[in-house]
């Protein structure tokens, strides 16, 4: 995480300071900058496009009510955001018992992005930072990756996961820290 | 230095992972260090990133269009319990959690 300013950052937080006072505009301008991303998210976890735009709905919801708990001093606003959409997605994968359906697609899917991937239809920014996550995926392993996977997108327990791998907890809380924090340490490298 | 068992709880609790009393025993271990708390705050950026590898989508247009429409609705009514209103339980519970209430 780069400590240099980021005017996309700034524009970010600027507009969610704006939605905390209650402005309608800064809040639709912060959907248009983010939603895309959001949906993709939804879209991912549940699989399903009916389920994806009520998950990102009720994510939007929450954060016009919530504008005002979020703090830039912890987390960028696309992060806010992600995690809001994310929980929201785990209430519906939990609630529906989905999760079936995101443990087969788990193991394998996350590993592979062709290099044909719609990239191009992406605003620069945006490319940019798919260039470099994905770069910086490419260098954890492919275990490590799993475990992430099932992590954020599957909704799952750090328990379920030992048992869906038939790992000891601590090989996949291992793997998970490992994981994460050599993303972390290679996206700071990239300035990212 | 964090150790690395810490160093995995704050990897789980930045995806919301802990439960219970783990959860509960990390929340006191954050408190009042700042050096886990900036772990914490790290691994999560670093998660959250990994929605930008996704594959492209466009979110679906009616969208923005009804979540405007049910503000003003809520606006209309007095229903909404606007942003102003403290979060009390975002000071003690892990943030990334906090969006799930």
């Amino acid at each position: 995480m780069s400590a240099t300013p980021n005017p996309e950052r700034e524009r970010d937080v600027e507009l969610l300071a704006r939605v905390a006072k209650g402005d309608e505009q800064a809040f639709a301008q912060f959907y248009k900058r983010c939603a895309d991303g959001l949906y993709g998210l939804a879209l991912k976890m549940m699989n399903d496009s009916g389920e994806a735009e009520d998950v990102l709905q009720d994510g939007f919801s929450y954060m016009w009510k919530k504008a005002a708990t979020y703090d830039p001093a912890r987390s960028s606003p696309f992060t806010w955001a992600v995690m809001i959409v994310r929980n929201k997605a785990i209430d519906r994968l939990r609630a529906r018992q989905r999760q079936a359906r995101i443990l087969d697609k788990a193991t394998t899917e996350f590993l592979h992005f062709t290099d044909a991937d719609d990239v191009s239809s992406r605003e620069p920014v945006r490319r940019e930072q798919c260039a470099e996550v994905r770069a910086a995926l490419a260098e954890i392993p492919g275990d490590q990756k799993q475990v992430i996977e099932l992590a954020f997108f599957g909704g799952l327990t750090h328990d379920q996961i030992a048992q869906r791998l038939e790992a000891p907890l601590g090989t996949i809380k291992a793997r998970i820290r490992r994981g994460l924090l050599r993303m972390r340490d290679i996206l700071k490298e990239a300035g990212a | 230095m964090i150790d690395e068992t810490l160093q995995d709880q704050a990897a789980l609790h930045a995806l919301g992972l802990l439960e219970g009393s783990e959860a509960a025993a990390f929340q006191a271990a954050l408190k009042g260090n700042a050096e886990l708390q900036a772990m914490v705050d790290e691994i999560a950026e670093t998660a959250a990133s990994i929605t930008h590898a996704l594959p492209a989508a466009k979110a679906p247009t009616e969208v923005l269009p009804r979540l405007l429409a049910q503000i003003r609705a809520e606006r209309l009514h007095g229903t909404t319990p606007r942003a102003q209103i403290a979060d009390s339980e975002s000071s003690w519970m892990p943030w990334a959690l906090a969006a799930s209430i």
